[in-house]
């Protein structure tokens, strides 16, 4: 139960790693392929801090709070002009980075010997582990609710289109790469963030949890519940995490021999699922949707308008009956509309 | 005078794969203009049919390298008539078609992993003479691995700039559609630059494997410096990335030779992100 619990946690951590990857690449179109780099910055910059500095949770929280929020402003600077190839070039060298700084920088992180023991912030005696989880569980369902209201609100609209047009939005008056950076920040934040709060989680730090599969477990939840749906990422989650580190490690009747097998089973099927889908089902799960209200006020105030349209042609061909001498109007409705039909036939 | 002579030298030695592997990568990356992270498994995969040869089929080492590297090209043949070409006539945008390329890419590494486990495979060298040379001292294999390389190298820089073959594809490159008009078939010249690239990536995979060890991690720890080279080097050219590996071959063993070598690892992703912002939206 105890290492159910566990997994549950993990399960959250990486629900809220897809939602800010969702802000991101989901809305605003940065392929962040240094998703480790953030995660494993905040970890291990929690664990410095407590096992080396021996601060309080809430002290070392805020330091990396400080410490992403700078992180996070470089990085954006750095790769937000850059075409989007050059972006993800640009992110994987950063999680490679922080990687290697953590094997080398034996003084603060005690390389790969490991930092430990990280505590919990709390503990009341055998039901710690369980109130983190629903700590835990807080934050990812407030982080939710945040997309899901982002996706409703005007900035979500602005975001989708400066993913589809950067030009055009910067024509109307928007500072684009403002408002890139803003949300970059904010969800590069989030993962650093979320990487403070696994430390807890894991207690004890090693190098190798700083690993690629990590960025590519998250981006393939993400692709395949849906980059553009504002649901996307819990659903990939869910299938992709949910299904193989829950469902098959914990209750499948696994020999001992075959359990070696199941982690690289596990990311060679990642693969191919990843490759299905972007060839298959580019939208993933879900596809991404227009509110329905949205749509049908769409529909209705384009009948308005054509009704309106057809009123004035009516207006018009009347006036043109009762008094032939004014039907100018009449008469350039009728050229445009043959111009027209040239046009489309040449 | 003799750090720099060192440098140069052990410089120009090690960074032998990463060469080949750059010149191969970048001729992909100009013709179908995506990053393709699949490459670096061509790396792995080269070493482990030179294993098989070399150790399974009891082959002399000299003898399976050219087998491997053909065999190793088939393989990126293989993932381009049956991955690529589907995707990108199916409208797979560039970005998109780079994380194809990275869920290829762990596809061919853990199905290698579930084939023949992750264990560490040593190939059985040939005996070694070791000479010294100005000073400093290399293998007899160093420098056939180098006299390989560079042979190779030209040969494929002869290739692209001073053939037809190389106009068709430098042609298929730069305007498609023009290039299918003037009666280029672009699917022959595809195949073939899969071909040759594949193959250059598993002649980086043997001796980088001879150099040290085999491992299925070896080709995904080569590929982001090799990405790196060729988006240095220029998109597209042979020449550029023949000269950014040998530049970074050197930049490491100089950096290398003053502190640990994880430094001269991070000097480098450091530099190459200030390279991509310095040149902000232009990718070459």
């Amino acid at each position: 139960m105890a290492y159910l619990i566990f997994t549950l946690s993990l399960l959250l951590i990486y629900v809220g790693l897809a939602l800010a990857l969702h802000i991101q690449f989901g809305l605003l179109g940065i392929a962040n392929f240094g998703v480790v780099g953030f995660w494993g910055l905040g970890m291990y910059a929690m664990g410095v801090l407590q096992v080396q500095l021996d601060m309080s949770f809430v002290d070392a929280l805020f330091l990396v709070l400080v410490l992403s929020i700078a992180v996070s402003w470089l990085m954006g600077w750095l790769v937000l002009r850059l075409d989007p190839q050059a972006t993800l070039c640009a992110t994987i060298a950063f999680a490679a980075i922080v990687s290697l700084l953590v094997v080398t920088e034996k003084w603060a992180t005690m390389g790969v010997v490991g930092l430990g023991t990280i505590r919990y912030p709390f503990r009341i005696g055998g039901g710690t582990e369980y109130l983190y989880f629903a700590f835990l569980l807080a934050v990812v369902v407030g982080l939710q609710i945040l997309v899901l209201r982002l996706h409703r609100s005007p900035t979500g609209k602005l975001l989708q289109a400066i993913r589809d047009n950067e030009e055009l939005c910067a024509s109307l008056g928007k500072n684009t790469f403002q408002v890139k950076m803003f949300w970059f920040v904010i969800a590069s934040v989030v993962m650093c963030l979320l990487g403070a709060l696994s430390a807890p989680l894991n207690q004890f730090l090693t190098p190798n949890m700083i690993v690629p599969s990590v960025t590519f477990a998250v981006w393939i939840a993400l692709i395949l519940g849906g980059k553009g749906h504002s649901l996307g990422a819990v659903v990939g989650v869910f299938v992709t995490f949910g299904l193989f580190d829950i469902l098959i490690e914990t209750y499948a009747p696994v020999s001992p021999e075959l359990a070696v097998v199941v982690p690289n089973m596990k990311l060679f099927l990642y693969g191919l699922l990843l490759m299905a889908v972007l060839i298959y089902r580019p939208t993933g799960l879900l596809a991404p949707t227009t509110p329905p209200e949205h749509v049908w006020a769409e529909i209705r105030s384009a009948g308005i308008a054509a009704g309106r349209g057809a009123m004035t042609l009516f207006q018009n061909g009347k006036n043109a009956i009762q008094n032939p001498n004014t039907n100018q109007p009449a008469d350039s409705t009728a050229a445009q509309e043959n111009d027209g039909a040239a046009d489309g036939k040449s | 005078m003799s750090f720099i002579i060192d440098a140069i030298f052990i410089g120009v030695l090690q960074a032998s794969p990463l060469i080949l592997a750059a010149m191969g990568f970048t001729l992909i990356y100009y013709l179908n203009g995506f990053i393709n992270f699949g490459y670096g498994e061509g790396i792995t995969y080269g070493a482990y049919f030179a294993s098989f040869l070399n150790l399974s089929l009891g082959m002399s080492f000299y003898l399976s390298i050219v087998p491997a590297a053909m065999m190793t090209g088939a393989v990126s043949v293989l993932t381009y008539l049956y991955v690529f070409r589907p995707a990108i006539r199916r409208g797979v945008k560039p970005a998109e078609l780079i994380i194809l390329s990275v869920g290829l890419s762990f596809v061919l590494r853990y199905g290698l992993i579930l084939m023949v486990g992750a264990e560490n495979v040593f190939l059985d060298e040939p005996p070694i003479a070791f000479f010294t040379f100005a000073g400093t001292g290399a293998t007899s294999l160093q420098f056939i691995a180098l006299i390989l390389v560079f042979t190779f190298a030209f040969n494929l820089y002869w290739l692209i700039y001073h053939t037809g073959f190389g106009e068709k594809v430098r042609g298929l490159a730069d305007n498609p559609d023009l290039a299918q008009v003037s009666g280029i078939d672009p699917h022959r010249v595809s195949i073939s630059v899969w071909f040759i690239a594949g193959s250059a990536a598993g002649l980086a995979g043997i001796f980088q494997g001879v150099f040290a060890l085999v491992n299925p991690l070896m080709g995904w720890n080569l590929i982001l410096i090799t990405v790196m080279v060729s988006i240095i080097g220029g998109v597209g050219s042979v020449r550029g990335a023949l000269i950014a590996a040998v530049l970074a071959g050197i930049l490491t063993a100089a950096i290398t030779l003053v502190t640990k070598p994880l430094y001269a690892e991070v000097a480098l992703l450091s530099a190459f992100i200030f390279i991509l912002w310095r040149r902000g939206p232009r990718m070459a």
